[in-house]
């Protein structure tokens, strides 16, 4: 016999070490090197599967039904070939969204409303306390066997003085150290993951060590053992199972079954292996070492049971032979090892579960209670408090029940009622994760039914069993209803209480969920969550929708608002984590990152209160500061999310096709090629919001030249490329077909040869510019958001580069008709001018047609050559000579048309630099609109004065002048007056004088005239 | 979470990954009745219990399955890395 002060200090020894593990863990994680991120304390975390009800209970039912106790530790190893599938997926949507507990898991799914939340927390808490109940009465009873050698039946004994109180009570401490020292947003304990590791390899250990104890010490083998037991009167039932209803085959698979789905969704192990999971991999090592550990922990379970048997000990006693046999063999310090290892069991079990019950608790009963009585905003202080307050009335649940049923019940059954309890919760769960249709209704009234069944036909017979109901209500049903019988419900017998219980509350569970799914419509919430579980890979990539708020707290608000609910360290480090996130000051921050913020708060906040209560709260709060909330989405709010992006969608396809329709109008309204092209890149810009386009042209000589950008700077080095099928604009032109890139980094570089840097944002799109039978060019835009480009947009930029094409060729058909007839005149008039003899006034006549016919060609060749325009030859001019130039040119349509011609030009001007092509047709444009606006004896004016910083000429008529109202779009591109006409537009010579740097400015008065004055700046002081 | 597993994820269930699934259930066949019946039976060998042996070898043999497909991710999983890298 051990003394009780050596089995006190020693259980006291122990649980000392556990919160320095606990303290060393916590304290790492806070130095940020986690001890418990790899996969083999992950493994070792989940083990907490194996509590007093392994240690001690497997061997009580292996001594009194054989093998049954095995399918509690098979199933979970058949469960191991779907974790990859299933865990993994419950992980990814847990940590997306914040999830902390399962009854938050299946409110946020199920739409945000608090019913089912609490529902499942009820039905959790119910099943769990009998659980916990379970292993004060372990604990309690194998201290007593220890020092007293006698278990104590709390029925005797006056409540202070029962072990399992005081059991209950250090464990509420232990609880409340390990699980509510603080509140955390993510619920995570690394220090009581730590000790649970620690505790899962002593609690082997223990065992292993009677087991071998038994096998070899004691007995000799496996061999010897179940040969004797084979031989001894009255149990070789225990070797093969189907020998009565208690082991029958339909036990064997309720039980796997049940085991199954209890690895997964027990309150501890959904908290294990999801919320404090650091990693998805480890679930892949846990997938065979959990299974591996659960065969070692069950290795000599029929060895000791067996042993126990041999020895003498009652069947009934089985629940303490891990025990009774090292201290009747002499061997009282195993036992002691034995009760340590059991502790482990019970503690881990105790505490984790009394955690993560209380948090459910706390996020989905209290919270949304506290809203209902509007006292959120006095809350935040005492959330703590609650918090501890639930671990003490979990575990003094516990207690009360193992008083009121547990002497009248074997250790093995309040487990099994658990299991049953959670199996109530798989229906909704895999519906939540794998069938959108499931909906919030379905959830609650098949749950509601599953957890009422349950509680009725398993649950309520312990409790008249206990005597807290008559006896008559079991035997003969309620109110004398046969059909009405808690274990024999419709007649149903031939089952035991579990499979019976097991079947109907499933039946009803499974059937009533299904039908109430499909009968019911989700809101669209809940539709929108519906596909973000069940799609939570596909949705990786994909920002979590935000609601819109028309005012937003700045980050500081949000900081002192967050450190209510999770205190002011944690909102520090949630803050710091966010900046991390987003990666840019908060005074860069656009409404975008403010509204990620505002989402960001609300899932930080949801780890701690839970998500129903962290919505109202968020909303509660951005009232409050005096924002006015807009709704939850904007005018389209009540749309799903697939609905809004197809109205997205048919935004931009209207502005697709008002593109292709301007487009079309203004590429038959002129014939000059660089006019259309900057028209059709302005439609894009303007209409569309590409950042780049430009356009590429094929040169005579093959080469793919550069003809128009927008959003590109101008570059004077030379933009021509051989277009080689290698590249992606070779391969646009030369196949020819779009090429839509929606992520440029994905990429090769060699690629983008001939692209400009500046082009290549995050994703582009490239279209041939053809004829039916030609490839002319490239039309390429370019934008800095990935993907921008979709499939469907590739339709539009193979329609607009068709028509560019169509456009493109005409105006180079026409040049090409041209260019002959006027290369014969000017070669002609060169014949004439050379025949004509010195002086004669023919000769004039033959210069001006040389000169004309060659400005003719070369207004034919710019035609196809349009870079001319905006890569300028620049040289130092005389802008007199320039002008000189111009009117020899147009002298003779200013005769014919009768005007008089004024010209003044000042004196010693300076001289500008200047392409003097194009501001001699700056000068010819003029004096055409000029004459165009003119009647027979008007005046044309052409003065050049020097002025401060600059030269100023002016161009006036005495025309029919521009009406008021059309002025001010005198320079807009495409903008005429005039039926469409050759020419330079005026936009051009807007165009030409601001790349000089100069300014162009129009007065006019109608039947008066128009003067055109233009500015150009002197580059040197003038002499 | 490493890039890797991103891009497995982009991966759609192979067959490979069905056939865990498949073994799964058909774990669950070999240790309920039907099948389990067969080994029902008073007999030993060596000295154990026909039914213990055959429950621990399925089970034995559903963990070093388990570790095999384990394995088989971790290849994939290389091999993903590769061909990110290429």
């Amino acid at each position: 016999m051990l003394s009780q002060g050596l089995v006190a200090v020693a259980g006291f020894g122990y649980l000392l070490l556990l919160f320095a593990i606990a303290y060393y863990g916590d304290w790492r994680r806070a130095q940020g090197k986690s001890i418990i991120a790899n996969p083999y304390i992950y493994t070792l975390s989940l083990a907490v599967y194996c509590t007093a009800w392994t240690f001690f209970g497997s061997v009580g039912k292996a001594a009194t039904q054989g093998v049954t106790f095995l399918t509690i530790y098979t199933g979970p190893t058949l469960m191991a070939f779907f974790w990859w599938f299933i865990l993994r997926k419950l992980l990814r949507i847990c940590k997306e969204n914040n999830l902390t507990t399962m009854s938050d898991f299946l409110t946020l799914r199920y739409g945000k409303g608090a019913f089912l939340g609490a529902l499942v927390t009820v039905g959790v808490l119910l099943a769990v306390v009998p659980y916990i109940g379970l292993q004060l009465k372990s604990v309690s009873n194998t201290f007593n066997i220890l020092v007293y050698h006698e278990i104590i039946s709390p029925l005797t004994t006056p409540v202070y003085q029962d072990t399992a109180l005081y059991v209950a009570l250090i464990l509420v401490v232990f609880g409340i150290l390990f699980g509510a020292r603080h509140l955390d947003p993510t619920e995570r304990h690394e220090g009581m993951v730590a000790a649970v590791a620690f505790e899962s390899i002593i609690k082997l250990l223990a065992f292993l060590v009677i087991g071998i104890l038994v096998t070899f010490g004691i007995f000799r083998g496996w061999g010897d053992l179940f040969t004797q037991i084979r031989q001894a009167p009255g149990f070789q039932h225990l070797l093969q199972v189907n020998t009565g209803p208690h082991n029958s085959y339909m036990v064997l698979m309720v039980h796997t079954v049940l085991a199954m789905w209890a690895i997964l969704f027990l309150p501890r192990q959904f908290h294990m292996a999801v919320v404090e999971n650091t990693e998805e991999r480890h679930i892949l090592t846990a997938m065979w070492l959990l299974p591996l550990y659960l065969l070692l922990m069950n290795l000599f379970v029929m060895p000791i049971a067996f042993g126990g048997l041999l020895l003498g000990f009652p069947p009934s006693q089985g629940d303490t032979f891990v025990l009774r046999i090292p201290l009747e063999s002499g061997h009282p310090y195993l036992a002691l090892l034995a009760f340590i290892g059991g502790l482990s069991a019970s503690t881990a079990m105790v505490a984790v579960t009394s955690i993560t019950v209380s948090t459910m608790l706390l996020n989905s009963v209290v919270l949304p209670l506290a809203i209902r009585l509007k006292l959120q905003e006095r809350l935040p202080p005492y959330l703590l408090t609650i918090k501890r307050a639930g671990i003490l009335l979990v575990i003094l649940l516990g207690y009360i029940t193992y008083r009121v049923i547990g002497p009248s019940a074997m250790l093995v059954d309040m487990g099994l009622i658990a299991f049953c309890g959670v199996m109530q919760l798989v229906p909704a769960i895999l519906g939540a994760l794998y069938w959108r249709e499931a909906t919030r209704w379905g959830a609650i009234a098949g749950l509601g039914a599953g957890f009422l069944f349950w509680a009725y036909t398993l649950v309520f017979p312990y409790l008249v069993q206990a005597g807290w109901f008559p006896l008559s209500i079991v035997e003969e049903g309620p109110f004398g209803l046969a059909f009405l019988k808690p274990t024999a419900f419709f007649g149903l017998t031939g089952l035991d209480n579990l499979s019976h219980a097991f079947f109907w509350s499933l039946f009803f569970n499974v059937s009533i969920f299904i039908g109430v799914s499909l009968l019911t419509v989700p809101d669209p919430v809940e539709d929108e969550q519906a596909q973000r579980f069940v799609e939570v890979f596909e949705f990786e990539e994909r920002l979590p929708r935000e609601r819109r708020y028309t005012y937003l707290p700045n980050l500081e608000q949000f900081t002192r608002f967050m450190e209510k609910f999770i205190g002011p360290q944690k909102a520090a480090e949630a803050r710091q984590t966010f900046l991390h996130q987003i990666g840019s000051p908060e005074r860069e921050w656009s409404d975008q990152e403010k509204q990620r913020l505002g989402s960001f708060v609300e899932r930080a906040i949801a780890g701690s209160i839970g998500p129903a209560a962290a919505r109202v709260i968020m909303e509660g709060y951005l009232s409050s500061v005096g924002s006015r909330m807009e709704g939850v989405f904007d005018l389209f709010g009540q749309v799903s999310s697939s609905l809004e992006e197809s109205k997205q969608k048919l935004q931009r396809r209207v502005a697709e096709l008002s593109v292709l329709y301007e487009a079309a109008r203004k590429l038959t309204s002129s014939l000059y090629l660089p006019e259309l092209l900057e028209a059709v890149l302005d439609l894009l810009v303007e209409r569309l919001g590409v950042e780049k386009c430009s356009v590429r042209l094929l040169d005579e000589d093959g080469m793919l030249r550069l003809r128009s950008y927008r959003g590109l700077s101008p570059l004077a080095q030379d933009l021509s490329v051989k277009p080689d099928i290698g590249s992606l604009l070779g391969e646009c032109l030369l196949t020819p077909h779009v090429i839509s890139v929606s992520d440029t980094s994905l990429v090769n570089q060699d690629r983008f040869q001939g692209l400009l840097e500046e082009e290549i944002l995050a994703s582009f799109v490239m279209a041939p510019i053809t004829t039916e039978t030609l490839a002319l060019g490239v039309l390429t835009a370019a934008s800095s958001q990935k993907g921008y480009f979709a499939k469907e947009h590739v339709d539009f930029f193979q329609s607009l580069a068709g028509q560019l094409g169509a456009a493109v060729r005409s105006a180079q058909l026409v040049a090409h008709q041209i260019r002959n007839p006027v290369h014969a005149i000017g070669g002609f008039a060169h014949l004439l001018y050379r025949k004509l003899p010195e002086g004669s006034p023919t000769k004039k006549y033959a210069e001006i047609i040389i000169k004309e016919s060659q400005r003719l060609e070369q207004m034919v060749r710019e035609i196809v050559e349009t870079s001319v325009i905006f890569i300028p030859r620049e040289e130092e001019q005389d802008i007199n000579q320039v002008i000189r130039g111009a009117l020899g040119i147009i002298r003779s349509s200013i005769e014919e048309k009768k005007v008089n011609l004024i010209v003044e030009l000042g004196e010693d001007l300076p001289p500008l630099t200047m392409d003097v092509g194009n501001m001699k047709r700056v000068i010819l444009q003029l004096v055409a609109n000029a004459l165009e606006a003119m009647t027979p004896g008007g005046t044309l004016r052409l003065s050049t004065a020097r002025q401060d910083g600059f030269v100023e000429i002016k161009v006036a008529d005495s025309g029919k002048g521009i009406p008021a109202d059309i002025l001010p779009h005198i320079f807009d591109t495409f903008f005429s007056t005039k039926p469409a006409g050759p020419g330079l537009g005026l936009p051009i010579v807007h165009k030409i004088i601001t790349h000089h740097r100069g300014e162009i400015s129009i007065e006019s008065e109608e039947k008066v005239g128009t003067t055109v004055t233009i500015r150009l700046p002197t580059t040197k002081p003038g002499p | 979470m490493p890039r890797a597993w991103a891009i497995m994820d982009d991966v759609p269930m192979t067959k490979r990954d069905e056939f865990w699934i498949f073994l799964g259930l058909f774990g669950f066949f070999l240790l309920n009745y039907p099948l389990l019946h067969i080994f029902n039976r008073d007999l030993l060998i060596a000295g154990i219990p026909i039914l213990t042996l055959y429950l621990f070898g399925v089970w034995i043999l559903a963990i070093v399955a388990l570790y095999v497909f384990v394995r088989q991710l971790a290849v994939r999983d290389e091999q993903n890395q590769k061909e990110t890298n290429v």
